[in-house]
Order: C-alpha cells, then sequence, then structure tokens
C-alpha cells in the first residue's frame, strides 16, 4: 500500500514531523520575506550572516574572515605525558588546546584519595598541585594558543583555574593575556555525570559563578562558563531538550553575574557554549541557527542590549560520541566527518571530532590524528568554508529552525514554571527528563525505529579489532609519588592557614577565588580544596533515581 | 529483531546496581535499571559505592543480583576489590553481572574473578534481560 505525503510517523530524530518535500509554506512563516516579522515588521528572524539575529552566523564572511578553530580532546596519565599529547596535535594542525582531566581531578579528590585509585589519568591527565599545570603547559605559548579547561564541575574548575593562573605567571604571563575557557558547568555536578559527595546545585553554581566573576575582572581573554549542551546530549537529551538547558542555565549565569554588579556587556561577550552535532544532519544545522536566534532575541528583548557583540551565542562543537560503535569502529569515521559537517554548515567557532575507537577507549594516536585530518578535509575540501550560511533559505532547513525554536522554547518556559534552572535541578526534574529520553532513545534503537549501522542493522561481518589505547605504565605511581614528595616538603603551616582562609570565604559569602589562589601558592593540593569545598557548601544526595 | 521482553520474567526478582569507582557515566546503568524494571524486577539503584556500602547494601537489600557498571577503563581494579569484598562476608554465591565499556580481552579476567555476565557497550536490553533470567534459574 503506498504511504500518504504526510506521513506523521516520519520525523526527524527529535520528533519534528517531517513533509515528503519541503515547499514555500512549510514554514508557518516565509523566512525570506522581508517583512515577514511580527506584525508585518521587518523580518527579525533570519536576517544576514553578522547581522541580527545571528541566524545565519556570527559575522559576515564566517570561515572566509576566519576558519573555525581546530580543538582535539587530550588528556591521559600524567601532566608529562599529556603534554607530548598536546604537542603532537599542535604540531600536527590543531590550533587550539582542549584538556581533559581525569575523574579524580574531575571532582577535586586527590590522586592517592582510596576511591581515586583506579581512576588516576584515565580519561583526561590527573593533576593535584599547581606544579603539575607547570609541566602540563610546558613549552606552549599561552598567550598565542587559546586553552579550553575542560573542567567540566565547579568544584575543579575553581581549583584548576587558579593553578592556571599561577602557573602562567611564573612564567610570565599575565592573567590578562590567558585566552581560553573554563567549562565550569554546576549541571555536570548536580545532574549530567552522578559523583560521590555531589555539591548541591545551589553551592555548586555560586562556585561557577565566583570563578566567572574573577575571570570577568582578571582575564579578559578567558571564557569563564561554557554552557554544555554537548554533555546534556549524550546524557539522553534530544536536540530540543539540549536548547532548551543550555538556554535555562545561559540566562541564569548572566542574571546571577547582572546581579554581583556587572553591566551585561562584558558578561554577555564571555559566556559561551558547547554543543553536540548529532546524526539528524539537518536538524542540527537548525539546532544551531534556532539557538543563535533565540540568545540574540532575548539579549536584545529581555535585557535591553543593543551592543552587537553582546548578542552572540558563540560555541564549541563535539561530534557525538553516544553515536558511536564499538563494533565496527572505523565506520565512526564517516559518522563523525558526518556531524563535523553540519557542525560547520551550521556555523561553529571551534571543533572537536571524535577518533574512531570513541566506543572503545580514549584515542589512540592513529585515531587522534585521523580525526585531526578529518577536520582539514571539511575545511579545504567540501567547500564549506567558502560560503556563510550555506543552507540558509532551505526550506527544509528554515522550517527546522522554527520548529525546533518553537518547540524549545516551550520547555524553556517550563524551567521557568519550575523556578529556573537550579531549581529545577535541584527538584530532580532535570535527572527525570534526561532519564526518560535515554530509555525512550535506548528503545527506539531496540525496536527498530532508529536505525544505526552496526548496532541495530549492517550487523555483517565481526566485531574490528583495534589496537587500543592504553595507559603507560606506571602512571599512578609517578603521579602518588610527586604528591607525597609535594605534600610533605611545603611548608605545614601556610598551608593550613591558607585552606582556612578558603573555608572562611566560603562561611562569609566571598569570593573564593582569592583564598584559593593564595592557597595553591601554598600547595594546597585540589583533594584538600575540594574536602573545603564539600564541608562547607554541602554535600548532597542526587534525586532518587528510583523515580526516574 | 530480538527476542521480544517477556513480561514479568524477572517479577519478585530483586536487584541492587552499582557504578565503579569514580565513573559519572549514568547512561547505561539507568537504562539498564529501567529495562530491569520494566521486566519485573526490583531494582534499587545505588549510585557510587565502596566495597564496605555494597556489602552493607546486599545485607539489607537481599538481591537475587547484583549489576556494575563501569565506562572509565576501572573496571578490573574495582571488581576485584568488591568480588573480594563479597567473597570476605560469605555472600560470595551471589550473581554478580557487569556492564559498560568492558574490552573483549578483558572478559576472562572477569569471568575468573567470578562475575557471571558481562554486557559491553551495545548490548540491548531484550538479550540482557534473557540472560539475567536464564542466570536466576527463570
Ligand atoms: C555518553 C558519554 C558521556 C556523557 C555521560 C552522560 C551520562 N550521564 O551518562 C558525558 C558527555 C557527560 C561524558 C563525559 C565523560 N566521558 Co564519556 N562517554 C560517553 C559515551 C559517548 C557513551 C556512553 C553511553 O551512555 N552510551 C549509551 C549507553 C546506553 O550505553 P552504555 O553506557 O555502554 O551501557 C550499555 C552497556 O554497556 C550495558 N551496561 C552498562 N552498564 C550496565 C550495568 C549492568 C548491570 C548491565 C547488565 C549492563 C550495563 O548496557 C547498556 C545498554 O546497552 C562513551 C563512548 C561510547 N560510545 O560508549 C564515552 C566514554 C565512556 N567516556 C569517556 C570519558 C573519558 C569521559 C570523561 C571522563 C572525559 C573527561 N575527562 O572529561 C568525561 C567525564 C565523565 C566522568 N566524569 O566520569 C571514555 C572512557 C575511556 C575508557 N574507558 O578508556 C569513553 C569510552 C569515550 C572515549 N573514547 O574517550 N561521557
Amino acid at each position: 500500500m503506498e504511504q500518504p505525503a504526510e506521513d506523521a510517523r516520519i520525523r526527524s530524530a527529535s520528533g519534528v514531523p517531517l513533509p515528503e518535500v519541503a515547499v514555500p509554506g512549510t514554514a508557518q512563516r516565509d523566512p525570506m520575506d522581508p517583512a515577514g516579522g511580527p506584525d508585518g515588521g521587518p523580518d527579525d528572524r533570519l536576517g544576514l550572516p553578522g547581522g541580527f539575529p545571528y541566524t545565519r552566523g556570527i559575522r559576515p564572511g564566517m570561515y572566509r574572515e576566519r576558519p573555525w578553530t581546530i580543538r582535539q580532546l587530550a588528556g591521559f596519565g600524567t601532566a608529562q605525558e599529556t603534554n607530548a599529547r598536546y604537542r603532537m596535535l599542535l604540531d600536527g594542525g590543531a590550533t587550539g588546546i582542549n584538556g581533559v582531566f581525569d575523574y579524580p581531578s574531575l571532582r577535586a579528590f586527590d590522586s592517592d584519595d582510596p576511591r581515586a585509585g583506579a581512576d588516576v589519568g584515565r580519561g583526561g591527565v590527573a593533576v593535584d598541585l599547581r606544579g603539575d599545570f607547570d609541566t602540563l603547559f610546558d613549552g606552549i605559548p599561552l598567550d598565542e594558543v587559546s586553552v579550553s579547561l575542560v573542567s567540566s564541575q565547579p568544584i575543579g574548575a575553581v581549583p584548576h583555574l587558579a593553578m592556571y593562573v599561577r602557573s602562567a605567571e611564573r612564567r610570565g604571563f599575565a592573567p590578562a593575556r590567558l585566552a581560553g575557557t573554563s567549562q565550569n558547568d554546576f549541571l555536570m555536578e548536580t545532574a549530567i555525570t552522578i559523583a560521590p559527595e555531589a555539591l548541591p546545585p545551589a553551592g555548586s553554581f555560586r562556585l561557577a559563578c565566583d570563578l566567572a566573576e574573577f575571570a570577568l575582572r582578571t582575564m579578559p581573554r578567558w571564557n569563564p562558563v561554557s554552557v554544555s549542551g554537548y554533555n546534556y546530549r549524550e546524557a539522553g537529551a534530544d536536540a530540543v531538550l539540549e536548547m532548551a538547558l543550555c538556554l535555562a542555565h545561559g540566562q541564569a549565569v548572566v542574571r546571577a553575574l547582572l546581579d554581583r554588579g556587572f553591566a551585561a556587556e562584558p558578561v554577555l561577550a564571555r559566556v559561551t557554549f558547547f554543543l553536540s552535532a548529532h546524526s539528524d544532519f539537518f536538524e542540527e544545522v537548525a539546532k544551531y541557527r534556532a539557538l543563535r536566534r533565540m540568545w540574540a532575541h532575548w539579549v536584545r528583548d529581555e535585557l535591553g542590549v543593543r551592543d552587537p557583540r553582546a548578542q552572540l551565542l558563540r560555541y564549541h562543537v563535539q561530534t557525538s560520541g553516544v553515536t558511536n560503535s564499538a563494533r565496527h569502529a572505523h565506520v565512526n569515521i564517516a559518522r563523525s566527518a558526518l556531524q563535523g559537517l553540519a557542525a560547520v554548515c551550521g556555523g561553529t567557532q571551534s571543533l572537536h571530532v571524535n577518533g574512531y575507537d570513541e566506543a572503545v577507549c580514549i584515542p589512540s594516536e592513529h585515531a587522534a590524528l585521523t580525526a585531526l585530518r578529518t577536520q582539514y578535509v571539511l575545511l579545504h575540501e567540501t567547500g564549506v568554508a567558502k560560503v556563510a550560511d550555506p543552507l540558509g533559505g532551505s526550506y527544509l532547513v528554515e522550517y527546522l529552525t522554527d520548529e525546533l525554536e518553537e518547540r524549545a522554547r516551550r520547555v524553556l518556559e517550563r524551567i521557568g514554571e519550575l523556578g529556573g534552572i537550579v531549581a529545577a535541578t535541584e527538584r530532580g526534574w532535570v535527572h527525570a527528563e534526561l532519564a526518560r529520553t535515554a530509555f525512550a532513545d535506548q528503545k527506539a534503537i531496540e525496536n527498530g525505529e532508529r536505525l544505526v549501522v552496526g548496532v541495530n542493522t549492517q550487523l555483517d561481518g565481526d566485531a574490528e579489532e583495534l589496537d587500543r589505547f592504553e595507559l603507560p605504565e606506571g602512571s599512578l605511581e609517578r603521579q602518588v609519588a610527586a604528591l607525597e614528595r609535594a605534600r610533605s616538603r611545603r611548608d605545614r603551616e601556610a598551608a593550613g592557614v591558607a585552606l582556612k582562609l578558603v573555608a572562611r570565604a566560603c562561611r562569609d559569602g566571598e569570593n573564593v577565588m582569592p583564598a584559593v589562589l593564595d592557597a595553591v601558592d601554598a600547595d594546597v593540593t585540589l583533594g584538600e580544596l575540594g574536602r573545603v569545598f564539600r564541608d562547607e557548601l554541602g554535600r548532597w544526595e542526587f534525586p532518587l533515581w528510583q523515580e526516574c | 529483531m530480538g527476542v521480544p521482553v517477556v513480561a514479568g520474567v524477572l517479577s519478585g526478582r530483586k536487584g541492587v546496581v552499582a557504578k565503579l569507582g569514580m565513573d559519572a557515566h549514568w547512561r547505561g546503568a539507568i537504562v539498564v535499571c529501567n529495562g530491569l524494571r520494566e521486566a519485573g524486577m526490583d531494582v534499587v539503584y545505588l549510585g557510587h559505592t565502596t566495597p564496605a556500602d555494597l556489602v552493607a547494601a546486599v545485607r539489607r537489600e537481599r538481591p537475587d543480583l547484583v549489576g556494575l557498571s563501569s565506562l572509565t577503563g576501572n573496571h578490573l581494579q574495582e571488581c576485584r576489590r568488591l568480588m573480594s569484598a563479597l567473597d570476605a562476608e560469605g555472600l560470595g554465591d551471589l550473581r554478580v553481572v557487569v556492564g559498560g565499556t568492558i574490552p573483549a580481552e578483558d572478559r576472562d579476567t572477569l569471568l575468573a574473578l567470578g562475575v557471571d555476565g558481562i554486557f559491553g557497550t551495545g548490548s540491548r536490553l531484550d538479550v540482557i534481560v534473557d540472560d539475567v533470567a536464564a542466570l536466576l534459574g527463570h
């Protein structure tokens, strides 16, 4: 039997119904009509690249003016081992650093904490002391190369930045010259990843804002928060929830900093985003465009800010790890390339492409270099960099852009009703939504609604064997030995006093950063700082998963 | 496509599910908890647990199954610690399954530690449910 043209079952990955063919009129409003704005006013939905509302990109010439930053993730073992990997990537054509930390370091536990043992140096680099940052960035010109510290959780982000700044100063780089980003996302600590002894949402959010306040005052080239929609998506969100969580969180950060007395423009110029590139190509392109438009409207219409530089939603993209399969790992090269193409068609400022071994281990050297070279295929061979917003005006993409905007707006309103993103997290709403969407996604794969090569279709052939990345021998032992040496050599009294001052800043509601900077100078360790934060700001029981 | 889950195949059974070490990836563990619940199992999700916490939870909940989840590569070290803690407490007979980012070459080591089933990345829920049911002597 023939299918009707409008088959309600055919939808984009996030549930937008799709027409057989998109024509004028598929989108409710004609995006190309110059008088297509509300009440017949001028179009405030599309504009031109570099013009309000930036749907089509943040700069007129886009990649003709400046290619996206090629920023491949790297981090494992000790600072020395990771420094070698950074240099390999920079030598191979990376134009920025994207540094990941191991789990104890992300959560501010020391490498010799009994619970840390089996995770030291895994999935990221181990750091305990300011000195580790000396080694980590040795030989790298910190005023030329921008450095993204994937310090996802505020409890770790605060000490990491203090250690980075103090280490850079010793090498002659003043804070004002440092260009880069702290991820510093309280949702990472309280919803996206679970952890022993998480801070409560309000405490984590406060630390994130302390970091941001410090950076805005002293580090004009630093992005102090990177609202990490990528991570929300990977935890289970669809594109709509990814968008809504990003907007709710970004808006909360901006408002909190305005409450701390900042003018809007400098804050807005520095809050950045980190988004996913999933597999539904057109939906992903539409997602970036819709988000830019929604952000610009919020800045102009809600905050009344007219400075164009303050209206731009700037972001980094990572191709979606969760879409990658272990079985036929080399197919991930094609998958990630297509996802990367969506990211640059959508106008990203920066990109990481996953290694083909993503579902198996952190990238081997070969996988990392193949991913890096894939970025150059996108840049030099596809032609995508030659014309800004190459898909602008496509009936389908404009329709999806409008639809995603509408759907994300509804979820954003729901978060508002719950009292905003911090309250929605405290109430467990964020967790429940993510768990629900993650389960629905698994079901869609198992019942064949969503086909994934090597997972539920095209299963022929044996699983591929890979040369897996192996953690260098003795990493853990070297890290722990160096930590013990530093503890025994430091001035114990000075370290103790410095820690007390951090505790006092926490209690008195002062910005913790100055005290943390002094503490890392006194060789106070990451784990000692983490313990003080937990003692002072509290430990939070995650909302009961039973209900999810 | 696969074997349809027999409704209630795990009814009356109890499981506790925990994350290993400091691994923070909860997506897979939660998806599996929900899959087991749909098959009728009463599942208690513990989140992160030290060996002592796990032993305490086992004494408290008296589960038929312990499910462990790890994606960071810590599974060998952590499973060794947990399995010996269970053994030391005389709980060595309990059925234990492990899921997550588990490389093929580690399977034998895990089985030798006393793990009864391994479900790596890409495992289907219906297969997990069936295998667990078989393991518990359905
Ligand atoms: C999603 C994801 C994330 C999300 C996690 C969101 C969340 N709430 O879970 C985000 C983006 C936050 C994240 C972060 C990180 N990640 Co991650 N992540 C992944 C990814 C892409 C997919 C995992 C996933 O959820 N898959 C979907 C679920 C349904 O599948 P699953 O977990 O495998 O579960 C299935 C089976 O394994 C099994 N199963 C799992 N648990 C259990 C339990 C039981 C009892 C049973 C029976 C079965 C079972 O059944 C499930 C259904 O099939 C994997 C790579 C990959 N493609 O597998 C990397 C990966 C696991 N991550 C990795 C790393 C390193 C990290 C970071 C540490 C990086 C960093 N330094 O910042 C961070 C921090 C995490 C942390 N703090 O611990 C590495 C681990 C490296 C290694 N093992 O050697 C991987 C392999 C990626 C890589 N190649 O680098 N990650």
